[in-house]
């Protein structure tokens, strides 16, 4: 057997120049192996990830210097330890992709052949097992399928968690002709790339759901909406449909059923609002994407008024798993209101960042401490974010919940459609509503007034709090707008999104206080209320904030001992960030 | 004027700007008239979806487009700072060039990228990890390959 | 038909009637702004927000748009109606303090500031988009909307005179906070950045439509270009000695 390795060539691995990598190999080809540049192999922050078949071995921080190494010791059934997993606790090293604890807890359903196939290779797919779940669903009735996907529980992994057998049902039963399904990849929440990963990774999967679904709801147009920052998930989609038209599974008569079916690629143009499912459905018929009253469904009359089902991209690659394994089995993972797995991509200040995939019901404890290796430099916990823009700050009291759709809502926050941004105590609370109220203000489509003039005044006010002209009357008026803006807004994008600010308010509120008050920032993240300095007990006087420091603010002394000079002080942090001793206090 | 479509609007549009887009970097006002006629949408509602969406600029923009990512992940790693590194170091604010017409500065929402943040992508490809000090040494590597 | 209780009061509709329809029918009032019975379907201003009360929870509706399916339970004026209300009409006049007086009129309430006034150019326009729906639907689309969220701007491309624009002015008279500035002098209209020339009318003289309504109503109605000329009061007066003489007006009116 031929040896394989497997490098990933996502946009992670790429910005640590696993191009170069590629080439190394392809300039070094021999006989006796293959290389592949494959779709995200998951963890991001350890880039770039390369695995070697057979053995399973996983290297991280591959250069194209170590590949002639590797080629060399792996011919002679060796290993290059330094390329290895190290844990940074312990010292451990792992060889195999399964023992490393990054992947021990992750379940891989949707993710199952990301990573490990070339995404532009149809028989790669087709060779892990790919089609089989559509090839499947041709022999059944689209009855049975819609019934299979109602008794699967699999919730629409978009955000809100609506029952997608339901949508599926409805759209099924609707009367009028012709009927449109919609993949939604209009993946805005920033911190999110689940969606962009499995496009780009494993654009096969997706169609294929597709497929199923407008088999089962009696479809023969379908439409995936891309985010236009997304070019390479739409050339691999491209790829994709060009090849399964190719080999007749999509077109005309797929596998020899007689069934008929296409898909087109719409990009999207930047704007947020588009991932609300009407805005969308207008952004598709060449409008502008402004949300609309939804009293009737888009089951009913979607685009071009006519049904449609509108379900997101991790939605869609599940289907074919259970057509293939049966609801029965899907159910076994998961919890009961929230059956399946889920991905996360997991960022923010946590070890190892990158792309996850969990049952769901992991705790979030187990996410970001087990999978994730825990906070960057062991500063403490403070908050995750989760659900986007729409989504909220969850605190460290909630660590041991099980993330499901209902335990995240219940706690102020939502799923969304699966960021999560893990914050310690530099990261600033009121910073963090400000940010989120300000993308959400520019993103606002303008059209009800809640939305639209409520955010701004939101976010001057909590502008005016991170520089230090806030009063406790603003924390009356924040809560009223908030709620306002919830109960008024015309569509789920305004009523979402005072979610950031009213969940920080909610479990940070001291946070607020203390910037008031006190004109403090506990994180030392607001510039007019933080001063920093050296703390010369664990300081090692490496010098590494003397080189970081962009204005030369920082001095060194007589005895060797480094000073912060205030007035130079532009209070960017970077010194902070460079420190690895965490000896610059605030 | 009265043989437009009923509802005013085609499927074509934003595929029509986007395409113009890329090919000239941005969208004029002569195009912008032109993709109206063509597709028999009124002016005024083209120039709604031009500016209505980010996407699309109506203003030249330099041979270099840096995007900053502002992401979640890239806005907690401090991306405010690279921002105003481009600001003070180009003398660039959002949306605006260079007059040698060399850099354009945008801030973009997320880039994907979130596991090496902070990120700016400049024609396209990425750069992770920054610092004030990096950015400035990309720009400086950039102009010299004028 | 359903039955619904607005208010606590009993009414009995037929399925699928907006709530906002029935209301007025009833003489129940709701605050509006943004909504025009020939151009539905915006629900962007929400000052017609109403509550829909069940047991455990009460969520707002915006009454325009709302489609009676089911007994519910509505109230137009609860406190959590008249809290929405009175924080929208802030909000605007935030954006727009000079439409202050009209808000106060349309919610029936004295409205006390609170949050500071925006930086934006028209201290009246509320953006509720009556203007450019019109103009569009009376199939000139001269104006629409510029930007996103709250930079959003009633404007024509890059703030410049658009040849589609033909001077009728119907923006300025639809818009409810007199935010449009149109203005007649010297047999001149200015309005949109265009300088219209004025035509006389034959009869009396009046300075009153431009070129551009002639040839556009021309082409929409048929009517002659003296017909068109004519301005609306002489029209009525010619109309009149017509009938007076026996002529029966429908030559005027009814031809398309």
């Amino acid at each position: 057997m031929k040896t394989l390795f497997l490098l990933c060539g996502d946009v992670g691995c790429r910005g640590y120049e696993s191009r170069q990598v590629y080439d190394k190999f392809l300039e070094l080809k021999a006989d006796w192996f293959d290389i592949k540049f494959t779709g995200c192999q998951g963890l991001c922050a350890n880039g770039p990830i390369l695995q070697v078949k057979p053995g399973d071995i996983f290297y991280q921080k591959v250069k194209s210097s170590d590949v002639f190494e590797i080629l060399e010791k792996t011919q002679k059934n060796e290993l290059v330890e330094r390329l290895l997993y190290t844990d940074s606790e312990t010292k451990k090293r792992y060889i195999r992709t399964d023992q490393v604890p990054f992947y021990k807890k992750q379940t891989k359903i949707i993710l199952r052949t990301n990573g490990l196939i070339n995404p532009k290779s149809i028989d790669d797919y087709i060779a892990m097992g790919g089609y089989a779940g559509l090839k499947k669903a041709l022999t059944l009735q689209p009855e049975n399928i819609v019934d299979e996907i109602l008794k699967s529980g699999l919730r629409g992994r978009g955000g809100g968690g609506f029952p997608a057998g339901r949508k599926w049902e409805d759209v099924f039963n609707a009367f009028e002709t012709p009927k449109y399904i919609i993949c939604n990849g209009d993946e805005g929440d920033p911190g999110a790339f689940m969606d962009r990963s499995l496009m780009e990774g494993t654009p096969h999967v997706v169609l294929e759901g597709m497929t199923i679904a407008a088999f089962a709801v009696g479809s023969n147009e379908g439409f995936i909406y891309v985010r236009d920052e997304y070019p390479i998930a739409v050339r691999n989609l491209q790829k994709g449909i060009h090849d399964a038209r190719k080999k007749g599974l999509l077109g005309e008569n797929i596998f020899g059923s007689g069934f008929q079916f296409d898909i087109k690629i719409k990009r999207g143009a930047g704007a947020f609002v588009c991932g609300e499912s009407s805005a969308l459905m207008r952004s598709i018929e060449g409008k502008i994407g402004e949300p609309h009253e939804k009293h009737i469904h888009a089951s009913e009359q979607g685009l071009w008024g006519k049904p449609t089902l509108l379900n997101n991209v991790e939605t869609y690659a599940n289907v074919p798993y259970i057509i293939l394994n049966g609801a029965k089995n899907y159910k076994k993972m998961g919890t009961v209101d929230s059956p399946g797995t889920k991905v996360f991509s997991l960022v923010g200040k946590v070890r190892n960042a990158g792309l996850i995939e969990v049952e769901m019901g992991t705790t979030l404890r187990e996410i970001i401490f087990e999978i994730g290796g825990g906070i960057v430099k062991n500063r403490p916990f403070k908050a995750v974010q989760t659900g986007g823009p729409s989504g909220g700050c969850i605190p460290s009291e909630y660590l041991d919940l099980p993330v499901d759709f209902d335990s995240l809502k219940a706690v102020g926050s939502i799923m969304g459609s699966g960021g999560m941004i893990v914050m310690d105590d530099c990261d600033c609370m009121v910073e963090v509503a400000r940010y989120f109220t300000k993308f959400l203000m520019e993103e606002s489509c303008g059209k009800c007034a809640p939305c639209r003039e409520g955010l701004v005044q939101v976010y001057r006010i909590l502008e005016g709090i991170t520089q230090g002209r806030g009063s406790l009357e603003d924390l009356r008026k924040l809560k009223e707008l908030g709620e306002y803006i919830a109960s008024s807004s015309l569509c789920g994008l305004g009523r979402s999104a005072p979610n950031p600010l009213l969940s920080t308010l909610r479990y940070f509120e001291d946070e607020y206080i203390d910037h008031i008050k006190n004109k403090y920032c506990v994180a030392g993240v607001c510039k007019v209320l933080t001063k920093f300095e050296i703390n010369i007990v664990k300081c090692t006087k490496c010098g590494l904030c003397f080189k970081a420091c962009p204005v030369d603010a920082i001095k060194i002394l007589d005895d060797g001992c480094y000073k912060i000079i205030e007035e130079n002080c532009i209070r960017c942090g970077e010194c902070r960030s460079a420190c690895t001793f965490n000896a610059i206090r605030w | 004027m009265l043989d437009r479509n009923n509802d005013n609007s085609s499927e074509e549009v934003i595929q029509a700007l986007q395409d113009i887009q890329s090919l000239q970097g941005y969208i004029s006002r002569e195009n912008l008239k032109e993709i109206s006629r063509n597709l028999g949408i009124a002016y005024s509602y083209t120039y709604a979806i031009a500016t209505f969406y980010k996407t699309f600029s109506l203003k030249e923009r330099g041979k270099y487009l840096i995007k900053v990512c502002d992401g979640t992940a890239c806005h907690l790693k401090s991306s405010e700072n690279i921002v105003d590194e481009i600001n003070s170091y180009l003398g660039i604010r959002n949306g605006e060039t260079t007059s040698d017409q060399m850099f354009t500065l945008e801030q973009v929402n997320c880039l994907g990228a979130c596991a090496m943040a902070p990120v700016v992508s400049i024609n396209e490809k990425i750069y992770g990890n920054l610092t004030r000090k990096k950015i400035r040494n990309i720009i400086d590597m950039l102009r010299g390959k004028k | 038909m359903v039955e619904i209780f607005i208010n606590d009061k009993k009414f009995k509709v037929a399925k699928n009637t907006k709530l906002l329809d029935t209301c007025k029918k009833n003489n129940i009032y709701i605050p509006t702004l943004c909504y025009h019975p020939d151009f539905p379907g915006f629900a962007g201003c929400r000052l017609c927000v109403v509550e829909v009360r069940k047991k455990n929870e009460s969520k707002l509706v915006a009454a325009c748009e709302y489609p009676i399916r089911s007994i519910e339970r509505f109230y137009t004026e609860s406190e959590m109606v008249k809290k929405s209300r009175r924080m929208t009409a802030k909000l605007l006049i935030a954006r727009a303090p000079e439409a202050k007086e009209i808000l106060e009129e349309i919610i029936n309430e004295k409205i006390e500031p609170e949050f500071d006034t925006l930086n934006v150019q028209n201290k009246r326009c509320v953006l509720c988009g009556l203007c450019y729906r019109l103009c569009h639907k009376q199939g000139t689309a001269a104006i629409y909307t510029a930007g996103r969220g709250a930079d959003k701007v009633v404007q024509t491309p890059y703030k410049d005179a658009n040849e589609d624009c033909i001077g009728c002015g119907s923006c300025v008279a639809i818009c409810p906070t007199g935010a449009i500035r149109m203005i007649d002098s010297n047999g001149k209209r200015a309005l949109w950045y265009h300088q219209f020339e004025l035509l006389k009318c034959p009869i009396c003289g009046e300075q009153h439509i431009t070129n551009q309504m002639l040839l556009y109503e021309m082409q929409k109605t048929g009517l002659s270009e003296t017909e068109l000329s004519i301005c609306p009061r002489c029209r009525r007066e010619k109309m009149g000695q017509e009938m007076l003489r026996g002529i029966c007006h429908e030559k005027i009116v009814t031809v398309k």
